[in-house]
């Protein structure tokens, strides 16, 4: 087990930052894969821009202060390049999400393990556990697509139904409490989707292979926890956002228009506010599952390691079964009192 | 009191009253202009049609229910037997022209998918007659003179058993019953806000020999007659009302509601808005004819926005005051409608609507400033020259979105007018154009406005090529000419229904060209792009055979090399500069496919550019009008971090979904 999360006084917020401060090279990763996914779409378009405008005295009316026109013609221009431009970031993006799900499942890992977060270690258990992550990714969609569809169904019927009523000021701000519900339940799942994925990896240590029987163990979890783990996992995408908006904003409103360099540099902070958030939100999962109290572990006949690697061996009754033949048998009946 | 002294007290006062009531009439009678600041009181237009309209507004059922009486005098010089009305509610029904053509094409403020029921409008006929002509209700007959729609049911007719003979007036007496729609093209409700426009059954007009009288369609917009307009409106008495003209009375009727007495004069169209949500704010503007009361009905959910709104009108009215001619009205209505609505951004005679929201910052004139300053524009080219907005539109939208350039740049900035953020900047003039690029070559300006490919080809050549176009030609012409000619236009044909050839004819006359036709065959009536490239600058050795030694200072022979890629033809001036600071502009017509100049200096080519003073908007790509040796990056890397940055959201957005 990971010794940061030995410490069980620590809320699932605070365990989760030390998690992401001792492993800052995961953030490197993380950085490295945005950063190719930035410049596999950046570098062709840059080519695209470069032979209209670098030769072009109509370039200063984007060098300068930005002329929007000036943008939105060069962007008609490009004609069938611009399908092409689009294309390639669309396929950008896909590579991405492929890459970033290999790379959360390294990141479970290295939390759970308390391994030296190399990145040969990151690829091979993100490989390892990637199949398992898909599934489960299909499982919590067909779970928390159509709750989130009805509420975004409802949302608009009491919008419409408030556009009746209410205009400007008022209005907005309807809008803006509705949608925060509705973001508010979605960042639910999301945090519900991550403990299972800290779940797989933690069962995956065992040699276990379950991915479905995790999801409803960590509801459960999440449920006896909900109030540190929920608002930490709230506080810290809200620490994200502000850095990220207040680095835009340092952008536009301190970066000298012409100041190419500075303005990547400002941006790249910005985008790395983000990814270091969303690190500790996986440490946060992570701690939310090894920082479970034994008995709830065994109710749930899921969570084995790495919480119970720290009880003495002498009192295991409370403990699951790590004999594989009777974790797959909690498989067909998790019910089952391990007992 | 003595009953003596009551009675005597009571007599003087009846006899103060009498006076004072016929010191009135005789005022009145003095002075017959109500509505305009005309001096004496004449007429400014030729009135043909006179209406005098009873209504009385549901505003819970969202219909009117009306009397109206139409005085048409006969000026056409012919007798008359067929006479058409509009009856444009009607188009919001799933059976008439313009739902299919918004279905078809898109239209300017039209669903296109479906027709939703709530969005189903009408007018009813319930009965028609004429004096000395009896009852015609049996006579109504719905035409189809733009597609034989019969279900269309916009245009309207009556056939007289006997001719009405020149310089004689009929008189049409009319009820009919509205049943506005939820907000859809410049028309209906929205909450508990309504919009009468395009309400009442309007005549036709008699124009070059024949009726005028098309349906209502996706994209175009209003002809009509000048005359007087005399309308009571009856609503509860929480509502206020702006309407065109000027209110003339006020009656609280005792059972909840009011009626408002509004009169307008030597305007073609009468419009009104409703809401118990305005707020009113009054501002007076003096121009030579007199005071305009600039009457501005805001709604309270902007109730910050309503000096915004009177700054900008009156700013606007001051420079087409300055620069076009004089407003002669007494009164000009600003409302602001829900937000949400169709109704926002049109114009009628003295009323337009305009349309923000609460948080709309000053840093975009491109909403509220810009709405304001067209729809007020409209009261120039669309209220007083008052074309044929079906045959067209150009006339109105464009040469209003022209001068709306103008303006808008005069008070906002010539590169800030839309957009002036700290970071970022757009001209308003550059909107106009960037709509015109957007789909340049479909249609010429002077297709009929329903005749265009689709909506977004109407949006575009009316009103942006319109104002791209003539802002052209100022190159030709020079500025202060086009401001001249549109004067004298304006001056010329206020009140009289020009057409495109009248326009373009003042543009020639006053600018004293006659060679300016090749230019309006293909800016006007063609859809020719105009594309002019630099495309070869370059230096080298005179003797070029020979390697040039280490320092080698010249002589160097610069080729440069335009090339006219569009079918377009016009005058380019070309500007190339060179290393010793020295720089020379050639002039070239521009009708061969291309040109070469070469130069022999003791300097190299440092840059040659086309249209150097950047006059030819029409040109349909800058970035290729010039060619500078030394590349510079700055512009590209610039983009590729703001895509990079946009691809690393987007990434994580996504990674964080899944």
């Amino acid at each position: 087990m990971n010794r940061l999360l030995a410490n069980r006084n620590y809320s699932p917020f605070r365990a989760g930052l030390r998690l992401a401060l001792a492993n800052k090279r995961l953030l490197l990763w993380v950085y490295l894969a945005t950063l190719a996914v930035g410049l596999a779409a950046a570098l062709p378009f840059h080519a695209r821009m470069a032979s209209v405008l670098d030769h072009s005295l109509a370039a200063q009316s984007i060098a300068g202060r930005f002329d929007v026109s000036s943008y939105v013609l060069l962007m008609m221009n490009l004609g069938k390049h611009g399908t092409s431009l689009y294309m390639q970031a669309f396929a950008a993006i896909l590579g991405y999400c492929v890459v970033s799900n290999i790379l959360a499942a390294g990141i479970y890992y290295v939390f759970a393990t308390g391994e030296v977060p190399r990145l040969a270690v990151v690829v091979r258990s993100g490989i390892e556990y990637f199949w398992r992550f898909f599934r489960l990714l299909l499982f919590v969609l067909i779970l928390a697509g159509p709750v989130l569809a009805i509420l975004a169904a409802l949302r608009r019927l009491l919008l419409k139904h408030a556009d009746n009523i209410y205009v400007g000021r008022q209005f907005f701000f309807i809008s803006l409490a509705t949608f925060a519900v509705f973001a508010l339940v979605a960042l639910f799942f999301r945090l519900w989707f991550d403990i299972a994925e800290a779940s797989v990896v933690q069962l995956g240590l065992d040699g276990n292979r379950r991915v479905r029987r995790v999801l409803f163990p960590s509801m459960r979890l999440l449920r006896k926890q909900f109030a540190p783990a929920y608002f930490g996992y709230f506080s810290i995408g809200c620490i994200g956002w502000a850095v990220f908006f207040f680095l835009t904003w340092l952008w536009m409103a301190a970066v000298p228009p012409h100041a190419v360099l500075l303005a990547w540099i400002v941006g790249q902070l910005a985008t790395l506010s983000l990814l270091a958030a969303r690190i500790w939100e996986r440490g946060l999962a992570t701690a939310v599952v090894a920082l479970a109290e034994p008995e709830t572990v065994a109710h749930t006949a899921v969570f084995t390691a790495p919480v119970w690697q720290t009880i003495p061996a002498e009192t295991p009754s409370t403990l699951p079964a790590s004999n594989p033949q009777e974790t797959a048998s909690s498989e067909q009946d998790n019910t089952r009192s391990p007992e | 009191m003595f009953r003596a002294q009551r009675i005597s007290v009571v007599f003087f006062l009846g006899l103060l009253l009498c006076l004072t009531r016929s010191l009135a009439v005789a005022q009145v009678a003095a002075q017959t202009a109500i509505a305009t600041n005309a001096p004496a009181g004449q007429p400014l237009s030729q009135r043909v049609v006179a209406y005098t309209i009873d209504a009385k507004v549901d505003t819970q059922k969202k219909t009117v229910d009306a009397t109206e009486t139409l005085d048409y005098k006969n000026l056409t010089g012919q007798p008359l037997d067929t006479f058409p009305f509009h009856l444009y509610l009607n188009a919001f029904r799933p059976q008439s022209t313009f739902a299919y053509e918004t279905h078809l094409g898109g239209g300017i403020r039209g669903s296109a998918h479906d027709y939703p029921k709530d969005e189903i409008g009408g007018i009813t006929i319930n009965q028609i007659s004429a004096d000395g002509y009896g009852d015609l209700t049996q006579q109504m007959q719905f035409t189809a003179p733009d597609d034989g729609n019969r279900n269309d049911h916009t245009v309207m007719q009556v056939h007289l058993a006997k001719p009405l003979a020149p310089g004689e007036t009929i008189h049409f007496h009319l009820t009919f019953h509205d049943k506005f729609p939820l907000s859809v093209a410049r028309n209906g409700y929205k909450r508990d806000f309504v919009m009468g426009g395009q309400w009442f059954p309007k005549i036709g007009v008699f124009w070059h020999g024949a009726w005028n009288c098309h349906q209502y369609h996706a994209t175009t917009e209003f002809f009509s007659d000048f005359g007087t307009f005399d309308v009571k409106l009856t609503v509860p008495n929480r509502y206020t009302v702006g309407a065109s003209g000027v209110q003339v009375g006020e009656q609280k009727n005792g059972n909840g509601t009011k009626t408002l007495h509004f009169y307008g004069e030597d305007i073609h169209d009468f419009a009104w808005a409703a809401s118990p949500h305005f707020i009113v704010v009054d501002e007076n503007f003096q121009n030579s004819m007199g005071t305009v009361k600039l009457h501005g009905l805001v709604l309270q959910a902007h109730a910050n926005q309503a000096k915004r709104y009177l700054s900008v009108l009156k700013r606007t009215m001051q420079k087409f005051d300055e620069w076009y001619g004089v407003f002669p009205y007494k009164q000009m209505t600003l409302i602001d409608p829900e937000p949400g609505s169709e109704m926002f951004g049109m114009e009628y005679p003295t009323l337009i609507t305009a349309g923000t929201s609460w948080w709309a910052p000053q840093s975009l004139p491109i909403g509220l400033e810009t709405t304001t300053e067209h729809e007020f524009g409209h009261q120039y080219w669309y209220g007083m020259v008052a074309t044929n907005e079906f045959e067209e539109a150009w006339l109105d939208e464009g040469i209003n979105s022209y001068t709306e350039a103008k303006v808008m740049a005069a008070l906002y900035g010539k590169q800030t007018s839309a957009i002036d953020l700290h970071t970022d900047r757009m001209s308003d003039l550059e909107t106009q154009r960037l709509g015109y690029l957007s789909i340049p070559d479909y249609d010429p300006l002077t297709r009929w406005a329903w005749k265009f490919y689709n909506a977004n080809s109407y949006g575009a050549i009316t009103y942006g090529k319109t104002a791209t176009a003539l802002t052209t030609l100022e190159a030709v012409v020079g500025e202060p000419t086009m401001q001249k000619a549109l004067h004298v236009y304006f001056e010329r044909y206020k009140f009289k229904h020009p057409t495109g050839t009248d326009f373009l004819n003042t543009i020639s006359e006053v600018s004293g060209r006659n060679d300016l036709g090749p230019y309006f065959q293909d800016a006007v009536y063609g859809t020719k792009m105009l594309d002019y490239a630099v495309v070869d600058a370059a230096s080298e050795p005179v003797e070029w055979w020979k390697s040039p030694p280490k320092h080698y200072k010249g002589p160097w022979r610069t080729v440069v090399a335009m090339h006219r890629k569009g079918d377009f033809v016009f005058p380019v001036t070309l500007e190339v500069r060179f290393s010793d600071g020295s720089k020379t502009r050639e002039h070239w017509d521009g009708a061969d496919r291309w040109i070469r100049y070469t130069y022999v200096k003791n300097a190299k080519v440092v840059s040659a550019e086309i249209d150097p003073d950047h006059k030819i908007l029409l040109d349909s790509n800058y970035f290729n009008n010039s060619y500078v040796v030394a590349a510079n990056g700055t512009a590209s890397w610039k983009l590729a971090n703001y895509w990079m940055f946009v691809e690393q959201f987007m990434a994580q957005f996504a990674s964080w979904l899944i």
